[in-house]
């Protein structure tokens, strides 16, 4: 019976909702590769420019010349002249990092920049589901089949995580088929320094840890999933708790976004155990070479809080729906 | 399946919203092969009991009990027997119409095709399987809605003012089918309804709601048992006081004109023969057709001796 009900939302879902989602990452993705390509003219930096304004940064930091609007919290000297090692590494061995290549796009611009668009683009449709049933009067015929109520919740809830996993997967196709024709394709096997040993002045590949490019993007991707599962969870609540699409769609972007903002500020390390701090995580992925690098936090501790969150919402919002008048 | 045993039960049904008491204490039986209407003003609670029939929403006190199982205790044991429509049949308007059975059909375990195409012909929908239901008028909507409440053949239909949005001609199709699938396929139907003169074309019983609490239930015929007659002459109070005196009727005068109710055998000849005789100058006489609102105010009139006349059960 639950095949029916996921067959059942799948269909809804994916009539209602998919063209229209992949119509919108797809112009985002395009914006991002051809639209930045033909803006920029003929100035495109390789990855060795960016490096080696990266390197030029450090300098300034390890001789004391950091400009004050560098805020946060800066490497100390120590911590610079190092990442000027291994910056200085990757350049001697024609290791990329922060490419131009389809790889490195998709590792760097789908899975860290983009990654907020497709939160709220989830949070969007998990808040409309039940609500928009309940504003357009079907929920009354659907809840009079012999079917549980908390199935049909979970049922709306999986064909949009199923929803997510196709946008998330189409968009990392796209980005990388736009770069790749813009700037060639690279290798995914190129590896990937993740923490980098150094011993004698440079780095040691056996000690260090690293991983293929391939691996790399699949690691963000996972935890980017981690955090649409999260919001749709949070998206579901609401809508199971308001009568009116736009109301919990209002209610859940505005905690999404709001809660963001406001924890942005707080120094404290509470908000560390919120779901808030995660909704980009592939960004909390090492190899981070901006300044300042601030404080990372574990990938670890970013799944486990996702995990968490996104099962209270979940429960939450059956146990909710499960006991609610319909009054549609 | 014996028909001398409910298939549908209210037991002291009662809902509160806030501090509303919006339906109370009502209790009724619905046999196998019987149309029961539901027949109430707007706003006297029909919705909100279906609502509860088909538990879309949790009595505040009393049980449902469909096909002998208690809804509150096994929801998905009871709702299998029943097919419904509550309020307008809001169905997926972006989805075709056999889409729309199938998302049902699945849900009550029924997916052959060429049965709901066959659900759509009875229901008067041919050829509209593939067409996209945002593009239905209401009265067809009406009718895929019934269709969707008659798949897997339920024991019991509950219908929320189905005729609604249907043309003269449509609500005799609807009316044709409920009839043949109480009277052949023994099924139950409760229906509910604002019109008096729909629910005495259909229904079998009838049990009148007015806020939320149910005022009569009978038979339509023993309802409609008083004849009104209208009656305009020079001067109604004179007159009036001339007919009550001499035949012991009740009588109003409504916008000038007298509002008689005929009983004892007194017909209308007699009232003419009065008239005629006294020299009263008749401008019109006419029978009216009942209103409800008659009805009920007889009935919120008379509410405790009509509840006396009731006994539980009638067939
Ligand atoms: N969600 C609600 N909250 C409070 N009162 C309601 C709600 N829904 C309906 N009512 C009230 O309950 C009464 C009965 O409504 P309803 O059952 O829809 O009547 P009917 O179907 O007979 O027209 C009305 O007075 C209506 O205003
Ligand atoms: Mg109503």
């Amino acid at each position: 019976m639950f095949t029916s009900i996921l067959h059942n939302e799948t269909q809804k879902i994916f009539k209602r909702r998919l063209a229209i989602l992949l119509l919108a990452v797809t112009a985002v993705v395009i914006m991002m590769t051809f639209g930045e390509f033909y803006l920029s003219g003929s100035a495109h930096k390789t990855w060795q420019d960016n490096v080696n304004n990266k390197i030029a940064d450090y300098q300034r930091i390890v001789n004391g010349q950091a400009p004050s609007e560098w805020e946060g919290k800066l490497p100390t000297p120590d911590e610079a002249k190092m990442q000027i090692q291994v910056l200085q590494y990757h350049l001697d061995n024609n290791i990329p990092i922060n490419g131009n290549d389809a790889g490195w796009f998709v590792a760097d611009t789908i899975n860290k920049e983009m990654a907020l668009l497709m939160v709220l683009l989830i949070a969007y449709i998990a808040a409309e589901t039940l609500a928009q049933e309940s504003g357009e009067g079907t929920i009354k015929l659907l809840m009079t089949t012999p079917v549980s109520r908390w199935q049909v919740t979970l049922g709306k809830y999986i064909g949009i995580m199923l929803t997510a996993t196709i946008v998330l997967a189409y968009t990392l196709f796209l980005g990388y088929l736009a770069d790749g024709i813009l700037y060639g394709f690279g290798s995914l096997s190129q590896p990937v320094i993740l923490s980098p040993k150094i011993i004698n002045g440079s780095i040691d590949m056996t000690a260090s840890s690293h991983m293929p490019l391939w691996q790399y993007i699949l690691s963000g991707t996972l935890l980017n999933w981690l955090s649409l599962a999260c919001v749709g969870g949070l998206g579901m609540l609401f809508s199971a708790l308001l009568n009116n699409s736009g109301a919990a769609i209002g209610a859940t972007l505005g905690t999404v976004i709001g809660g963001q903002v406001g924890l942005g500020v707080i120094k404290a390390t509470w908000p560390n155990y919120l779901f808030w701090k995660y909704l980009t995580p592939a960004s909390n992925l090492p190899i981070d070479i901006n300044i300042p690098s601030g404080t990372q936090v574990s990938v670890a501790m970013a799944v486990v809080v996702l995990i968490v969150w996104a099962l209270i919402f979940i429960t939450s919002s059956m146990f909710v729906f499960e006991k609610k008048d319909i009054l549609a | 399946m014996n028909n001398n045993i409910p298939i549908l039960e209210a037991r002291n049904l009662s809902k509160t919203l806030g501090s509303k008491t919006i339906v109370s204490n009502l209790c009724f039986k619905v046999y196998p092969g019987e149309i029961y209407g539901f027949l109430g003003p707007n706003g006297a609670g029909k919705t909100t009991t279906i609502r509860m029939l088909t538990s879309l929403i949790f009595p505040t006190m009393g049980d449902v009990y469909i096909n002998a199982i208690k809804l509150k205790e096994n929801r998905e044991g009871a709702l299998k027997n029943i097919g419904c429509i509550v309020e307008n049949p809001e169905l997926y308007k972006y989805l075709t119409a056999m889409e729309n059975l199938k998302q049902f059909a699945r849900l009550k375990g029924q997916t052959n095709e060429d049965y709901l195409y066959n659900l759509l012909v009875k229901v008067g929908l041919p050829n509209t399987a593939d067409q996209k239901v945002g593009t239905f008028s209401l009265g067809m909507r009406q009718r895929l809605g019934l269709a969707q409440a008659l798949i897997g053949n339920p024991k019991v239909l509950i219908l929320d003012e189905p005729m609604n949005g249907l043309d003269p001609q449509g609500m005799k199709d609807i009316r044709d089918i409920l009839i043949s699938l109480a009277k052949e396929d023994n099924m139950a139907v409760f229906i509910s309804s604002h019109l008096l003169h729909e629910m005495q074309m259909i229904a079998d019983r009838v049990g009148i709601i007015n806020n939320g609490k149910i005022i009569a239930e009978d038979q339509v015929s023993a309802l409609l048992s008083d004849k009104t007659l209208s009656l305009k002459v020079d001067e109604p109070e004179r007159t009036l006081a001339l007919i009550v005196n001499s035949f012991n009727l009740n009588g109003t005068i409504k916008n000038g004109e007298i509002q008689l109710e005929l009983r004892n055998g007194i017909e209308m000849a007699d009232i003419i023969r009065l008239l005629a005789s006294r020299n009263i100058d008749i401008q019109d006489i006419r029978m009216v057709d009942q209103e409800l609102e008659d009805i009920f105010f007889r009935l919120v009139d008379n509410e405790t001796s009509y509840l006396d006349k009731r006994v539980e059960g009638v067939r």
